[in-house]
C-alpha cells in the first residue's frame, strides 16, 4: 500500500514535468527554424500547388527562393496548415495561390498570418474561368463517340455561380472546388497569363530585379507557347477525339483548347464527388462503342475505380497527369510542368490514336 | 469506529482447509471464507472477514450503507480481486473452481439497460445453464425443459417467450430469480433480491426461496439490508461493518450483549422479534 | 433507356463491376450488420466511425516503416480497439473511449504525415475505397472475414449472448467477458478497415448501426434481432446498388438512404404492432 502511494506521487510529478519539458522543446524548435529561415536575403515566395511552384522558379532564377505549401504527394483538398508552413508563410515576402475555387482556405490561411508586407497574389487574376457545369460532362449511351455539339441535357441545373459567391471565403475544405473550374494551369495559353501575373508582382515587391523577372518571363513564355504549337500539332491527326477519363476531370481548359471531349463518370471534378453504377455502366458501354482501349486516370490517388473500368473492358490504364502537385519520387526526379505536359501530350498521341 | 466487537463464530468450525467433496462429508463447508481483504482504490473496503455456510444453512448478511455487503458477494463469485485471504467453494480455491453450475446467482437489481435489449425471459434464464455448459455451447431439450421448470418454481411460466424489458419490476427479479435457479445449485447467492417488489411480492419471493432451502437443503446466502427479513428467514446471521462484527447463530446473536453494545438495543431486537415470531409460526 | 426497372437491373447484371459491388457489399454488410447488433448494445455504436479515423494514424505509421497501408492499418485498428475496450473498462464511458481513440488516431495520422516527407501517392486513396470499384482480391478478402464472423456466431453465440446481457453475470457462469469482447472488438476492427477498402468509410459506420438498430425496433428475441440486422443489411445493400442504377446516384448514398426507410418502417411497424 504505501509502496504504491509512493508511486503515484511520483507520478503525479513526472506529468507536468514532462509535458512542461516536452512543450518548451516545441516552442524551442519552432523559434530556432524561425530565427534560420530569416537568414536569407532572396525575394521568398510561398505557393500553394505545383505549376505556380514552378512558373515562380521560372520567372524569379536566383534571385527568389521558392517553397511550395502542399507536402508531396498530398491533394490540395486533404491540406492542413503545420506551423512550419504559418512561419514561413510569417516571413515570406510572395504568396501564391490559383484563386478562391482552387484553394479556398487560402484567404484565411493568410489572415492567419501576422505579416503585412505580405503581397497575396490570385493568380488566376485577369483569366475568365469556366463555369463548372460546362465541364460536367456525363456520358449518355447512345450518344457515344459523337460529343460533337453539346447538348443541353448536359445541363444539371445548379446555380453554381450563385453557390460559389456563398463558398467564397468558407474556408472548409469540403466542396471548394464547386463553381468554377480552377484548373487553368493545364491550358499552356492561360498558363502565359499567370506567368506574366507572377513576373508583374515579383517586380512589384523586387524592383532591382524587374527587368531580369519580365525578360525571365518573356523565355518561359515562348516555351509555353512552344508547347502550345506542339500540342496542337500533336493531337492534329487523331482517331479519336474523346478523352475517357477514370478520375474527377481537371483538363476542361486543356480540352478546349485542343478541340477535345471528354467523359468521366463523376459529376464533376471535386475531388469528393462520387460516381453513380449507371455513370459508370454507360462509359463502359461507350467504351465498347468507340473501341476505346485506353482510359486515363488522375495523378496521387490510387485510380480504382478507372481500375474497375479498365478491368471491365479490357483497356488500359494511361495517366493524365493534372500536376497539382508531385509525389516525392516525382520530386526527387525535378519534374516539371513543361514535362508533365509533353508526357501528357505522349499518352493522349498512344490513347487517342494520333497519327 | 471502535470495533469491540467478539470475533465471533461460533457453531462452524474453520477445520476444512483441504479440498474434499462435500457431497461424503455434509458436515464440511459450501462456502469458507478465510480472512478475506479486499483494497478499493487505497481504502480497505473488507477486512479479515471469516466465516462459512454449511449445507443446508441459510445466512443473512446484514449491515449499514457501504459496509462491503455486496463487495463481499463479489468477492466470493470471483468478480473483485482479493488483496489477502482464501475462498474455498465446495472445497476448492477460487482460481481452481469451475463448476459454477453449483452456484447461483441473482444480482442486485442493476441499472442494466434492459429497455432495448432484444431478448426473451427463456433466453435470459437460460443463460444460468451456461456453466455447465463445455465448447461449443447447446441448448439441449434437456435445457429447455430445466428452463420451464425453473420459471414454473418462481410463478412466471406465462412469461417464457416475453420480451425482457417490456416486464415490470418485479416480474423481471424473478426470471432473473429462475435463472439462479435453473442449474439446480447448491448454493443461492442472493444480492438485495427484492428492492423492485411490492412488500406482497416480497413475501411471496422469500417463501420461494425459503421452500428451496427447506426441501430441497439449497443453502443460502441473503444481503438485504431489510434485518427484519433477515430475522424472520435466515438461520444465522453475519454482521458486517467492513469486519465481521457478529456471525453465529440467531440465539447467539439475540442473547449476546456486546452486540447490544455495539448496535443498540433496538436493532437487536427488531432481528429477533421477527426471528421468535417465525419460529413459532413454523 | 425506355426499359422497365427489371430490364434495367437485369442489364446492369451483365457488368462484372456490378456483380462485384453487389457480392462483396453484401458480406461487408452481413459482418457489419452481425457485429453491430453486439456493438450497439454495447453502446459502441460509433467505433465503425473510430476505427476508421484510427486508421489515419496508420497511414502515417506504414509512411515511416514504407509499408503497404492494409498491412499496417489492421494490426493498428486492432490494437485501437483493444484500446477503447481497456478505456470504457477503467476510466471512461464507451462512447468517450471511441472519441478519445479516434481523435488521437486522426492527429497521430495528421501529425506523421506532415513530417514532411511525403507521399508518393495520396495514401489516404488507398484506405478508403469506392463499392464500384471492388477488386476480385477484395471480394475474397471480405468474404474469408464474413465466414469467420459466422463461425464466432455459430461457435460463440451464448457466450456473446450473455457478455452482451450482462458482462459480471456471464463471469459467474464461468465466461471470460474479456476474451469475448476482445474477439468482438478485433473482428470489429478488421470489418472496418477492409469494409472501408471495400465500400468507404461512409457505409461502414452506417452498416454497423443502421441495420441493427432497425433489427431492435421489431426483433423479439436475440436470435431474432441478428437474423434481422442481417437481412436488412444485406437487403440494404443490394437494393441501394440497384436503386442506384436506376435512379443514375452514387451507390454508397442510395444504400445509406435504403438503411433509413427500413429503419423508418420498422420504427412505426414496430410501434403499431405494439398498441
Amino acid at each position: 500500500m504505501k509502496s504504491s502511494k509512493k508511486k503515484r506521487q511520483w507520478r503525479e510529478y513526472a506529468f507536468p514535468v514532462l509535458a512542461a519539458g516536452l512543450l518548451a522543446l516545441v516552442a524551442g524548435t519552432a523559434l530556432f527554424s524561425g530565427a534560420a529561415a530569416a537568414e536569407a536575403a532572396k525575394l521568398k515566395v510561398t505557393a500553394t500547388i505545383f505549376p505556380l511552384y514552378d512558373f515562380a522558379r521560372q520567372v524569379g532564377g536566383d534571385r527568389v527562393e521558392v517553397s511550395l505549401l502542399l507536402p508531396p504527394g498530398v491533394e490540395a483538398h486533404t491540406y492542413a496548415p503545420r506551423p512550419g508552413d504559418m512561419i514561413r508563410l510569417g516571413n515570406a515576402d510572395v504568396f501564391l495561390y490559383t484563386g478562391e475555387f482552387m484553394e479556398p482556405w487560402a484567404e484565411n490561411l493568410v489572415k492567419g498570418v501576422d505579416n503585412p508586407a505580405l503581397l497575396v497574389v490570385d493568380t488566376s487574376r485577369g483569366i475568365e474561368l469556366a463555369e463548372g457545369d460546362e465541364h460536367d460532362e456525363h456520358v449518355h449511351s447512345g450518344e457515344a463517340g459523337d460529343h460533337a455539339a453539346p447538348p443541353q441535357e448536359e445541363h444539371h441545373g445548379h446555380d453554381h455561380g450563385a453557390s460559389a459567391d456563398a463558398h467564397a471565403g468558407d474556408a472548409s475544405d469540403h466542396h471548394h472546388h464547386h463553381g468554377k473550374d480552377p484548373h487553368i494551369w493545364l491550358d499552356p495559353l492561360l498558363a502565359r497569363t499567370m506567368v506574366s501575373t507572377i513576373a508583374e508582382a515579383f517586380a512589384a515587391k523586387d524592383s532591382a530585379g524587374a527587368e531580369i523577372y519580365r525578360n525571365n518571363a518573356e523565355s518561359y513564355a515562348k516555351e509555353l507557347a512552344a508547347l502550345d504549337r506542339e500540342i496542337t500539332e500533336g493531337l492534329s491527326g487523331c482517331e479519336r477525339r474523346t478523352i475517357i477519363y477514370g478520375g474527377h476531370f481537371a483538363f476542361g481548359y486543356f480540352a478546349r483548347r485542343y478541340g477535345l471531349e471528354h467523359v468521366s463518370p463523376y459529376p464533376g471534378f471535386a475531388p469528393d464527388a462520387e460516381p453513380s453504377p449507371r455513370a459508370v455502366a454507360e462509359l463502359v458501354e461507350t467504351m465498347k462503342h468507340t473501341g476505346a482501349s485506353v482510359i486515363y486516370h488522375e495523378e496521387l490517388i490510387d485510380p480504382k475505380v478507372a481500375r474497375a473500368i479498365a478491368a471491365e473492358t479490357g483497356a488500359r490504364l494511361l495517366l493524365l497527369h493534372g500536376a497539382h502537385n508531385l509525389s516525392r519520387e516525382e520530386r526527387e526526379q525535378g519534374l516539371s510542368y513543361l514535362r508533365i505536359m509533353r508526357d501528357n501530350l505522349a499518352r493522349l498521341r498512344e490513347g487517342l490514336a494520333c497519327r | 469506529m471502535p470495533v469491540t466487537a467478539p470475533q465471533a463464530t461460533a457453531g462452524v468450525s474453520a477445520k476444512a482447509e483441504s479440498p474434499r467433496d462435500f457431497r461424503s462429508d455434509d458436515s464440511s463447508p459450501l462456502l469458507s471464507v478465510r480472512d478475506l481483504t479486499v483494497f478499493y482504490q487505497t481504502s480497505t473496503v473488507l477486512e479479515r472477514v471469516r466465516f462459512d455456510v454449511a449445507p443446508g444453512e441459510y445466512v443473512g448478511i446484514v449491515g449499514p450503507n457501504g459496509s462491503g455487503k455486496t463487495t463481499l458477494i463479489k468477492a466470493i463469485l470471483g468478480l473483485v480481486e482479493l488483496a489477502e485471504g482464501d475462498v474455498r467453494l465446495f472445497g476448492e480455491s477460487l482460481s481452481g473452481f469451475s463448476r459454477w453450475d453449483r452456484v447461483g446467482y441473482l444480482p442486485q437489481m442493476t441499472t442494466l439497460p434492459l429497455q432495448r435489449f432484444p431478448a426473451t425471459v427463456a433466453e435470459v434464464v437460460s443463460m444460468g445453464l451456461l456453466a455447465r455448459k463445455t465448447f461449443p455451447k447447446r441448448l439441449s431439450k434437456a435445457d429447455e425443459e430445466a428452463v420451464d421448470r425453473a420459471l414454473s418454481l418462481v410463478g412466471v411460466s406465462s412469461l417464457r417467450s416475453r420480451f425482457i424489458g417490456r416486464l415490470s419490476g418485479g416480474q423481471r427479479q424473478r426470471v432473473f430469480l429462475a435463472r439462479a435457479l435453473v442449474s439446480e445449485p447448491e448454493l443461492l447467492v442472493l444480492d438485495e433480491p427484492v428492492t423492485a417488489l411490492d412488500p406482497d411480492g416480497r413475501e411471496q419471493f422469500y417463501q420461494t426461496v425459503e421452500r428451496l432451502n427447506r426441501q430441497l437443503g439449497t443453502s443460502v446466502l441473503l444481503v438485504s439490508h431489510d434485518s427484519a427479513t433477515i430475522g424472520k428467514y435466515a438461520s444465522k446471521i453475519l454482521y458486517l461493518d467492513r469486519k465481521v462484527v457478529f456471525f453465529g447463530a440467531f440465539g447467539e446473536f439475540c442473547g449476546s450483549e456486546e452486540v447490544t453494545r455495539y448496535l443498540g438495543g433496538a436493532f437487536q431486537h427488531l432481528v429477533c422479534r421477527q426471528h421468535h415470531h417465525h419460529e413459532s409460526h413454523a | 433507356m425506355l426499359d422497365g426497372p427489371f430490364a434495367q437491373i437485369a442489364q446492369a447484371l451483365q457488368y462484372t463491376f456490378v456483380q462485384r459491388a453487389l457480392l462483396a457489399g453484401s458480406v461487408v454488410a452481413f459482418s457489419c450488420a452481425f457485429l453491430g447488433v453486439f456493438l450497439i448494445l454495447r453502446r459502441f455504436s460509433m467505433i465503425g466511425d473510430g476505427l476508421a479515423h484510427s486508421a489515419f494514424a496508420s497511414i502515417g505509421l506504414a509512411l515511416l516503416l514504407g509499408a503497404y497501408p492494409l498491412s499496417v492499418t489492421m494490426p493498428v485498428a486492432a490494437v485501437a480497439s483493444l484500446l477503447i475496450r481497456k478505456l470504457s473498462e477503467r476510466a471512461v464511458f464507451g462512447d468517450a473511449a471511441v472519441g478519445m481513440v479516434s481523435a488521437t488516431g486522426m492527429a497521430v495520422g495528421v501529425f506523421l504525415a506532415s513530417m514532411g516527407r511525403g507521399f508518393n501517392v495520396d495514401l489516404f486513396s488507398y484506405l478508403f475505397g469506392d463499392i464500384l470499384a471492388v477488386t476480385s482480391a477484395e471480394v475474397w478478402g471480405a468474404s474469408l472475414l464474413s465466414l469467420v464472423v459466422v463461425l464466432v456466431a455459430v461457435f460463440f453465440y451464448h457466450d456473446l449472448l450473455a457478455v452482451t446481457f450482462d458482462a459480471e453475470y456471464a463471469r459467474v457462469v464461468g465466461i471470460r467477458p474479456d476474451r469475448v469482447e476482445s474477439v468482438l472488438l478485433v473482428l470489429t476492427a478488421f470489418t472496418v478497415v477492409l469494409g472501408i477498402k471495400v465500400v468507404g468509410t461512409l457505409l461502414v459506420s452506417s452498416l454497423i448501426i443502421f441495420p441493427a438498430v432497425t433489427a431492435l425496433q421489431v426483433a423479439r428475441g436475440f436470435r431474432s434481432a441478428l437474423v434481422l440486422s442481417t437481412v436488412a443489411g444485406v437487403a440494404s445493400v443490394i437494393l441501394g446498388i440497384f436503386a442506384a442504377y436506376l435512379f443514375d446516384a452514387p451507390a454508397g448514398a442510395s444504400i445509406v438512404m435504403v438503411n433509413f426507410v427500413f429503419f423508418a418502417l420498422a420504427y412505426t411497424g414496430g410501434r403499431l404492432f405494439r398498441l
